[in-house]
């Protein structure tokens, strides 16, 4: 399917939508400026006056009993014991003159005997918003608290920063829809219109558009139709036999209905990855909460093994479910993942100890296995092969919106809801995928297709004795996923939440990964096609993930992780189409001896593989090196990888190119 | 008259614990989970129940506190107070007491009470009472004297209640005020409770690595604890280094002397701390750790009402303390020795004026 109309339609409502939205983004923040902060700094004053009132009435008792205020005794203590139950009060102190006679909370606000804070022009000041409290009592004594200045600077921009999230889910969001809405109702049947009109024009007036849709455009079809009756009669031709109109009619119906269903289809995949990516920001940091020591293994080790087992067992289960697929329908493999991925994600959120959160993973991958090679199947049964590759790359954009999607929008829900019940949101997705799925798929009718032959281990030999395909697989696409893996969904997330990095932020920060990957793949594809080049790009590609996972390591600062994470979905956008063409391009004997398929397959399962073994590497590193020498270390794994492959391409020449589908489910 | 504010005090682990059960009916005042008032008097037939208390002094607070409760019960009682100075008076009035033919004693602190029931391996008839249902009060170690043979299950129709924090709390209070290095418990050594309250004490102490120093009252030449010698004493133990005195439950030092306890402290520049609380209200110590009077009585009462009501024998009735505690702070005694309270304690205290 061409979807220039959606672009268009597309590129019109995203822009829309942005400019409203960056709007609407100004005119809050210089609200904020203008209206909440001239607000909100009194009404902090005010909470600092209310924490200071209580502790005041209590030196006021005590003085009201004929102590001298100078001379109380532990009222360090009671101003120590006020700040720990008041957390976003910074320092308490009380004054007698204009000496510090008790004080408790940040050192800075403090000069000797002094308050530092109170001074008018220090650089001191400006960080604190101060109340001053009488103190009752023969002396002149005030009680100072202090709360932060800053703090109303970092709500307004985690509002901006909320906001500016917002904006890219929405855009995302608002392009699965159109593709939904447009691309079913729209698209799909005035493609057929075009056909029809095409073959007419030919002269072959026999086949008709077959629409039905009570709107404008099913108006249309059947207007084309009638003319087309109309232009037949007139010609004199045989009448043409009523089997005949027929059979055309409901194939040309079937087209349509076939491309509105792979449209539905990306919807439902997109719904049901989002399940996943939800869990994203906090899954590790879930599994270190429900850690029991395991005799014999690091911590690290142990946590590491859920998300290895998951990926494992998604790569295992793959050709399986694929396999079962087309001996028993699309369809009820679908539904079956669906069902078995709402279960795991429920039993996730419920698990009270690891081993009962492995069984829930488990159950997960097997589902997301199922899922995912399921829908990939019934696009490649529905479409013929001259559209086969859009309508893939079409369904499998849907994982990736996901991607961007999920770990915004589940790190601000896990922050208000908690990782429990954010696990309990992604099962009911989970099953609305399912439904949809329910709805669109057919039932399973046996025969016509040809199967495709499954995996056998001699077919992996055969690959494996080509060092280009190697050189590919094993050196680029591997370490691709290990990085993703390793960094990206395990340290990472820990290493933040380990430095009391909001859930929200996480989110925000893993966002920018896929969002460099949607922005920069079509750029990159397109270059690569237009060069012809594919080595450069996957040996810049891994050199630049070898220096995130080196930022990364050394990224003390939010804005530093923000780079290192950039950098690597820059660095897996480099290679990901590239990828896929030089495979094409390496393997043209093995593609006509065991077939197209089988060769993406095996590329797939090998290439997931980094992902199992990225856990256990990176929780061996952590257990070792802690959290920054485990990401340089991973830096230093895939800058091997690099050298190795740029080895291996360098002593076997080029070959002559040919395409493949380039576009697959991540 | 002194003057007083009530706040209470919950301290430490075992003063902690929220009053629950009848304990917190007795101090609340009302019967409240208690059965509900029965008017019905007790023993035989329809007669009010026939009580008589034993008491060093008529105007404790634990016979005021039991009397009350009684009273808001409903119970119809005839409460015969009759005030006993010494303990060996208890022997010669037993033939007169019984034959009143009383339902129930009620005895006021350790040695009344063990003068009446006598020990509980010793039970003679004859020289005490052991056919009538005895509840005592504000007796501090029913266990360690003999009296009864177990809290839980007393052996014999004896129970009641006790009115001491448990020692951990009680130098856990003593050093909140501050972290003393040495202590001085001053005790009459012939007070066999006091013999163990002050073992006790010394034993928590070197837990917490303070120093106790034994400051039993000398006797005179007849072999009595001498009173005339506290003022001494307490220089003496002063001059060795002592920062607080603490007086225990103790008749002699700190029912009938505490004020010499008091002047000798302030003259030797000396905190003071006493458990129990009449001395602290009378005389001018500095803190203490109480279970109000009243209510120690009033928990009695409620012990009491159960064995005349017939809702329960005296022998299945447990020995039972208040688990809530009051600090007791006199204000004047700490400007006096310029010993400013912590500011912690001076918001859970129960501020006792001069009057």
């Amino acid at each position: 399917m061409e979807l220039t109309f959606i672009k268009r339609l597309n590129w019109l409502l995203t822009g829309l939508v942005s400019v409203l939205m960056l709007v609407s983004l100004v005119v809050q923040t210089s609200h904020f400026n203008t209206l909440f902060r001239p607000q909100a700094e009194p009404e902090l004053a005010r909470k600092a006056e209310v924490v200071g009132s209580y502790i005041v009435a209590q030196i006021d008792r005590a003085v009201s009993l004929g102590f001298e205020v100078e001379k109380l005794n532990g009222v360090d203590e009671i101003l120590a014991d006020a700040l720990a139950v008041n957390p976003d009060v910074n320092y308490i102190a009380l004054m007698v003159g204009d000496r510090i006679a008790a004080f408790a909370g940040a050192p800075d606000a403090r000069a000797g005997d002094l308050l530092a804070a109170r001074d008018a022009d220090g650089a001191v000041a400006g960080r604190y918003i101060d109340a001053a409290l009488t103190v009752g009592g023969g002396v002149p004594a005030l009680l100072h608290v202090g709360v932060p200045a800053g703090s109303v600077e970092a709500a307004l921009n985690d509002i901006v920063f909320d906001l500016g999230s917002v904006l890219i889910v929405a855009i995302l969001l608002n392009i699965e829809i159109l593709l939904l809405v447009v691309g079913s109702s729209v698209t799909a049947p005035l493609q057929r219109v075009g056909d029809v009109l095409k073959e007419g024009a030919e002269g072959r007036l026999t086949l008709r558009t077959g629409l039905r849709g009570r709107d404008e455009v099913g108006h249309l079809g059947r207007a084309i139709d009638r003319a087309l009756d109309v232009m037949r009669d007139a010609e004199g031709a045989a009448p043409l036999q009523p089997g005949e109109k027929a059979e055309t009619r409901a194939a040309a119906g079937d087209r349509i209905v076939t491309m509105q269903r792979i449209s539905e289809l990306r919807f439902a995949i997109f719904v049901f990855a989002l399940a996943e990516e939800l869990t994203r920001t906090f899954l590790s940091v879930y599994i270190k909460d429900l850690f029991e020591p395991v005799p014999g293994l690091s911590k690290e080790l142990v946590i590491g093994a859920p998300i290895a087992l998951f990926m494992l067992l998604w790569a295992v289960a793959q050709p399986i479910a694929g396999n079962v697929s087309e001996r028993r329908g699309r369809r009820t493999v679908f539904l079956a993942g669906a069902v078995f991925s709402a279960l795991g994600l429920l039993g996730s959120g419920l698990a009270t100890d690891l081993i009962q959160l492995i069984v829930a993973r488990c159950l997960t991958a097997v589902g997301y296995a199922s899922v995912f090679i399921a829908a990939q199947g019934f696009v490649i049964d529905a479409t013929d092969p001259r559209r086969r590759a859009g309508a893939i790359a079409l369904y499998a954009g849907g994982i990736l919106t996901a991607g961007v999607c999920g770990p915004a929008i589940g790190g601000v829900v896990a922050d208000q809801i908690g990782f429990r019940m954010t696990f309990i949101v992604s099962a009911a997705l989970a099953l609305a995928a399912a439904l949809m799925a329910w709805h669109l798929l057919p039932r399973h009718v046996d025969g016509g297709k040809a199967k495709t032959r499954g995996l056998r281990l001699r077919d992996v030999g055969v690959c494996l004795t080509n060092p280009r395909f190697v050189a590919v697989t094993l050196f680029s696409a591997v370490p691709a996923k290990f990085g993703l893996t390793a960094l990206l969904f395990f340290l990472l997330p820990l290493a933040l939440d380990d430095s009391g990095v909001s859930q929200s932020w996480i989110g925000r920060v893993l966002l920018l990964y896929w969002l460099m990957m949607i922005v920069a793949s079509p750029l990159v594809a397109h270059l690569s096609d237009r060069s012809g080049r594919r080595t450069p790009f996957l040996a810049i590609g891994g050199v630049i993930a070898a220096g995130a996972a080196y930022v990364l390591a050394n990224s003390g600062t939010l804005p530093m992780t923000i780079t290192g994470v950039a950098l690597l979905g820059l660095a897996h956008a480099l290679v990901n189409t590239p990828q896929m063409a030089l495979l094409a391009e390496s393997c043209v004997r093995e593609r006509s001896t065991l077939g197209e398929t089988t060769v993406i397959g095996m590329f797939r399962l090998i290439e997931r593989m980094g992902s199992v073994i990225a856990p256990f590497l990176a929780g061996l590193f952590l257990a070792y090196y802690g959290y920054h020498g485990a990401m340089k270390g991973i830096g230093i794994v895939l800058a091997a990888c690099v050298a190795a492959q740029l080895l291996l391409l360098a002593a076997t020449g080029g070959r002559p190119s040919a395409d493949l589908p380039q576009k697959d489910p991540a | 008259m002194t003057s007083v504010t009530r706040r209470s005090l919950l301290l430490g682990s075992a003063g902690a614990l929220l009053a629950s059960g009848p304990a917190a009916a007795a101090m609340a005042g009302s019967p409240a989970g208690a059965p509900t008032p029965n008017p019905v008097t007790a023993g035989r037939g329809n007669r009010p129940a026939n009580i008589i208390v034993l008491t060093p002094r008529k105007d404790v607070g634990d016979v005021l506190g039991f009397r009350d409760l009684l009273e808001s019960m409903g119970m119809q009682a005839k409460i015969d107070v009759r005030e006993v100075q010494q303990a060996s008076a208890v022997a010669g009035m037993l033939p007169d007491i019984r034959a009143a033919r009383p339902d129930l004693v009620l005895t006021v602190f350790t040695p009344l009470t063990l003068a009446t029931v006598g020990r509980y391996d010793d039970p003679d008839p004859s020289k005490f009472l052991t056919d009538v249902p005895v509840v005592f009060t504000s007796v501090t170690d029913p266990v360690a004297s003999r009296i009864v043979r177990s809290l839980e299950q007393p052996g014999r129709a004896v129970t009641g209640t006790r009115h001491i924090a448990p020692v951990a709390v009680q130098l856990k209070t003593m050093l909140a005020y501050r972290r003393w290095k040495k202590i001085a418990a001053v005790y009459n050594p012939a007070e066999e409770n006091m013999v163990v309250a002050v073992r006790d004490l010394k034993e928590e102490a070197a837990r917490q690595g303070v120093e106790i120093i034994d400051g039993a009252v000398p006797r005179d030449g007849s072999g009595r604890p001498n009173p005339d010698a506290i003022p001494d004493l307490i220089r003496d133990v002063a001059r060795a280094g002592a920062e607080l005195v603490y007086i225990g439950p103790d008749t002699l030092v700190a029912s009938n002397n505490s004020q010499a306890v008091a002047d000798a402290a302030l003259a030797n520049n000396v905190a003071t701390f006493c458990s129990t609380e009449l001395p602290i209200r009378r005389s001018g110590l500095l803190m203490g750790l109480v279970s109000p009077a009243v209510n120690v009585g009033r928990f009695a009462g409620l012990k009491a009402y159960d064995i005349l009501s017939g809702a329960k024998p005296a022998t299945a009735i447990p020995v039972e303390t208040l688990n809530r505690f009051s600090l007791l702070l006199r204000i004047n005694t700490a400007k006096r020795l310029d010993l400013y309270p912590p500011m912690r304690l001076l918001n859970i205290a129960e501020i006792v004026k001069d009057a």
